[in-house]
């Protein structure tokens, strides 16, 4: 794959790739040679000739039907060990299905058990955005207005994707794979343990008119921005901001892009417009909020 | 011997004629003519796609137009244009001629079927061609295209997101198409059963004829369960009831790919049975493994009818299930691969005619290849959960409609029009339009590839930029215009040398052909053949012109 890939399933998948690309340049190389070599080699040099009328042979077509079939059924097993690998699936003697109906309680419970999660987000697809609404922390957010998925680095978080129209599907390309997600339905994706950086995935099921617009930018930030950012988010979303001066600012600092401010105070940077007086009322603003 | 009945010449105009015939050879000419027009409009359709993403954040057309424009695309190239040129047409004109037949089966009924699909057609363009006049004329949405896209999937296809008339004619459209194709399909497979010159036994059946046949059972099997769903849907959506609605939301999805995998068959196995006929002719060599390649024929069919679910590895479906349909698309890769490796080795140390044709052939075993070995990536369940709707898959669906139907049809059209018309296309034309199509082709497609692995979506109307997108776009509406010069180029060379006559005589052989139809005098008479020849062999006229080498003194 031409993305980086960032988290232990989109490794997985990827290392299957590489190993059926390099298969797939060998055959591709042999046959494009032979074609070639055969339209070179063999063109009529006189009008009357007449090749040898060979009608077939047996050793040679079992050949090219053993082997192929050898290399075809290798790769299955291949990608049924790639599968079992990836987050959630299960084994392959017990494999566990990443989408079931909504109220399913039989089979959100093998899901919860499938894997360890730090993060669980409840995320609604609509047309043409996503709805993110973070279980534990209880803040709420979106994918409107260039919205991101802020996540936090090393931990892993579940998807707990749900449709409210038509079909959508979640794709971050980095992080390996995508899952339809349909009306009346749970579909789960993971992202392992990702590292920090800004990622852009895009919804890869056909939904209509802004279809190309329903973008998933996901950033993935430090433990401590993450927590500011879910403080500030969370002031704002309750109401806090609007109590105090301090939160006034807070709720501004939100607005302005929230999560970046959140990142230079944690940091103590200066570069971000802000006066010294200003940050240190703010760091205190936001360790003042739960 | 079938008595004939020598048509007295009433005189008709020639219009009343052409709309009034039953002769399979006027009607396959229709069917060239008209779904080769439908390729003209598609691929005009796919050249404002091209254009509208050739750079990211474009607005040369609009979304919802942008929207419409890959579903028209889409199905007029499969319905409109790849299965009725192949199957309507080269199957009509040639099938019968290549069995030593006078006529189809079921004249009649075979003159419905292609009026069927006439009427068939004009629905599903109909609407959409109206709302874009509407449109440039400022008379406002029509709401009488569709933009399902070809899949038309459910929910969205459903009145309470899609609830424009245009998607309902559209539906009946394809619906209406399906039971013309169907009723083609009896057609072919009576003609081949019933109407065989003596002599012609299974093993000795064209290569065309006998990928026809194949196709014909398919199209039996699989184009009903389609129809029954498009009609399903359209009750959905006018008369409440709930077939798709409330069922699983996979239901949907199971009865398309059940039709839509087949499909690919459908239109790609009559194209091998072209080169298949092309190969040994201009290779002057019978067929290297003819049973080999006859039976992998019916192996890719009976394997296509187990397949469906690999579309849908991210749709939910049951694991177990999942693994099952990863095995047989595993599997199917196998006879293809036997049929690469037989053609490959029918021209080795042959004496190759580098004819037009055989280019065309070649092409097609060259694209095809990448077409089979990425589908291989995409059967596999982990690497499809990543690239499953990406530009990948556009890409690898290309490689075989394009790179393999496409570059078929070319192939048969260069090889078989002559028979037609009694004149020769260009060959220097005929090459030109070759290199062009094969640069083109890779150009445009190939950095799909690349875009799929970048990460890029297809049905998306426009793209951001930052992405690394924006060369490998750009690369591929090159190609894309390419390609529309060469097709261009094809038109030039028809009007020159064969509409206006500029073109050398063909003759009855031109090509020393091996199977029935190049006994006859091209064009063909009505009745085809005055005396229904005996087949001894695999290869009849070559049998003729080699009495010292013939096929049928020796056995293999
Ligand atoms: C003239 C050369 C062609 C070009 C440049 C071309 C280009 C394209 C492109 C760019 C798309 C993707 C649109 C999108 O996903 O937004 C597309 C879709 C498609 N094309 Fe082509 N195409 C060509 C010929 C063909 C042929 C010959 C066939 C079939 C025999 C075909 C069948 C399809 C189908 C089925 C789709 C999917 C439509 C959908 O997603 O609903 N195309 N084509
Ligand atoms: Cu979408
Ligand atoms: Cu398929």
């Amino acid at each position: 794959m031409l993305v980086p890939t960032v988290t232990a399933d989109a490794i997985a998948i990827n290392s299957l790739y590489s190993i059926t690309l390099f298969l797939a340049v060998v055959v591709f190389i042999i046959v494009q040679g032979l074609i070639i070599y055969a339209a070179v080699k063999f063109k009529r040099k006189h009008a009357d000739e007449i090749p040898y009328q060979d009608h077939g042979n047996m050793k040679l077509e079992l050949f090219w039907t053993v082997v192929p079939a050898f290399i075809v059924i290798m790769l299955f097993f291949l990608s049924a060990n790639t599968l079992a690998q990836l987050s959630g699936t299960g084994t392959t003697a017990s494999p566990i299905n990443n989408v079931h109906k909504v109220g399913d309680e039989n089979a959100r419970r093998r899901i919860e058990e499938a894997k360890r999660t730090d993060v669980v987000i409840e995320v609604d697809g609509r047309q043409w955005f996503w709805q993110y609404k973070y279980i534990k922390e209880g803040v709420r957010h979106s994918s409107q207005d260039n919205g991101e998925l802020i996540i936090p680095e090393g931990k892993t978080v579940r998807l707990d994707l749900q449709s409210r129209d038509v079909l959508h599907a979640w794709w971050v390309p980095s992080f390996g794979g995508n899952l339809y997600v349909n009306p009346g339905e749970m579909s789960y994706v993971w992202i392992d343990r990702p590292p920090k950086g800004y990622y852009i995935g895009q919804c890869n099921a056909y939904c209509g008119l802004q279809h190309a617009q329903m973008l998933s930018r996901v950033k993935v930030v430090s433990q401590v921005e993450y927590d500011t950012w879910v403080k500030l988010k969370k002031a704002e979303q309750g109401g806090v901001a609007t109590e105090n001066g301090d939160a006034q600012r807070g709720a501004q600092i939100y607005v302005d892009g929230g999560y970046k401010y959140a990142d230079a105070i944690a940091k103590g940077d200066k570069n971000t417009g802000l006066q010294a007086q200003e940050i240190a009322d703010l760091s205190a603003y936001i360790n003042s909020l739960k | 011997m079938a008595s004939i009945s020598i048509p007295v010449e009433k005189r008709k105009s020639a219009l009343v004629d052409w709309l009034t015939t039953v002769d399979h050879k006027k009607i396959g000419i229709v069917y060239m003519g008209l779904s080769f027009f439908f390729f003209i409009f598609s691929g005009l359709l796919a050249l404002a796609i091209r254009t509208q993403l050739a750079a990211p954040g474009m607005k040369i057309i609009n979304q919802e137009f942008y929207n419409q424009a890959f579903t028209m695309h889409g199905t007029g190239m499969i319905f409109l244009f790849t299965i009725p040129f192949l199957v309507g047409g080269f199957g009509n004109y040639f099938m019968p001629i290549q069995v030593g037949a006078r006529d189809m089966a079921f004249p009649k009924m075979n003159a419905f079927s292609l009026w069927l699909y006439v009427f068939a057609g004009l629905m599903m363009e109909g609407g959409f061609i109206l709302s874009i006049i509407a449109n440039a004329t400022g008379w406002g949405d029509l709401g009488l295209g569709s933009n399902a896209s070809w899949n038309a999937y459910v929910p969205y296809s459903t009145r309470a997101f899609s609830p424009q008339a245009g998607v309902d004619v559209w539906l009946i459209g394809i619906a209406l198409n399906g039971i013309s194709g169907t009723l083609g399909a009896v057609n072919i497979l009576v003609t081949a059963y019933s109407l065989r010159a003596p002599g012609m036994s299974v093993w000795r059946l064209p290569m065309f004829t006998w990928a026809l046949l194949t196709t014909a059972v398919m199209v039996l099997l699989a184009t009903p369960v389609l129809t029954a769903g498009l009609i399903m849907l359209t009750t959905d959506r006018n008369f409440s009831t709930q077939f798709f609605t409330t069922a699983d939301p996979r239901m949907w999805q199971h009865v398309f790919w059940f039709y839509s995998h087949p499909a690919v068959y459908i239109m790609v196995l009559p194209a091998m049975g072209v080169i298949s006929e092309i190969l040994p002719v201009f290779a002057r060599k019978p067929i290297f493994g003819l049973k080999a390649l006859m039976i992998s024929t019916a192996l890719i069919a009976l394997l296509g009818f187990t397949t469906w679910a690999h579309h849908m590895f991210v749709s939910g479906v049951n694991p177990v299930v999942q693994r099952f349909f990863m095995f047989t698309t595993m599997l199917i890769a196998v006879p293809t691969g036997v049929k690469i490796f037989n053609w490959i080795f029918t021209l080795w140390g042959g004496s190759l005619n580098m004819k037009t044709p055989l280019l065309m052939s070649i092409g097609f075993i060259s694209t095809f290849t990448i077409g089979g070995i990425t589908g291989v990536f995409l059967g596999m369940i982990p690497i499809d959960q990543q690239l499953h709707n990406s530009y990948f898959v556009v890409s690898h669906f290309h490689y075989v409609l394009f790179g393999g139907s496409v570059f078929g049809i070319f192939g048969g059209l260069f090889y078989w029009l002559p028979k037609v018309y009694g004149r020769m296309l260009n060959e220097k034309l005929g090459t030109i339009q070759f290199w062009l199509m094969m640069i083109g082709f890779n150009l445009t497609f190939f950095p799909q590839y690349i875009l799929g692995l970048l990460g890029m979506p297809r049905r998306t109307a426009t793209y951001i930029p930052d992405r690394g997108w924006d060369l490998y776009n750009l690369l591929s509406s090159i190609g894309a215009f390419t390609i529309a010069f060469a097709v261009l180029i094809f038109i030039i060379n028809f009007v020159i040398y064969i509409v206006a006559r500029k073109g050398e005589v063909a003759g009855d052989d031109p090509w020393e052909g091996n199977s029935l139809e190049w006994m006859t005098p091209s064009p063909p008479p009505e009745y085809n053949f005055k005396t229904i020849p005996t087949v001894h062999s695999e290869r009849p006229l070559w049998d003729l012109r080699h009495p010292e080498l013939a096929d049928s003194g020796k056995h293999h």
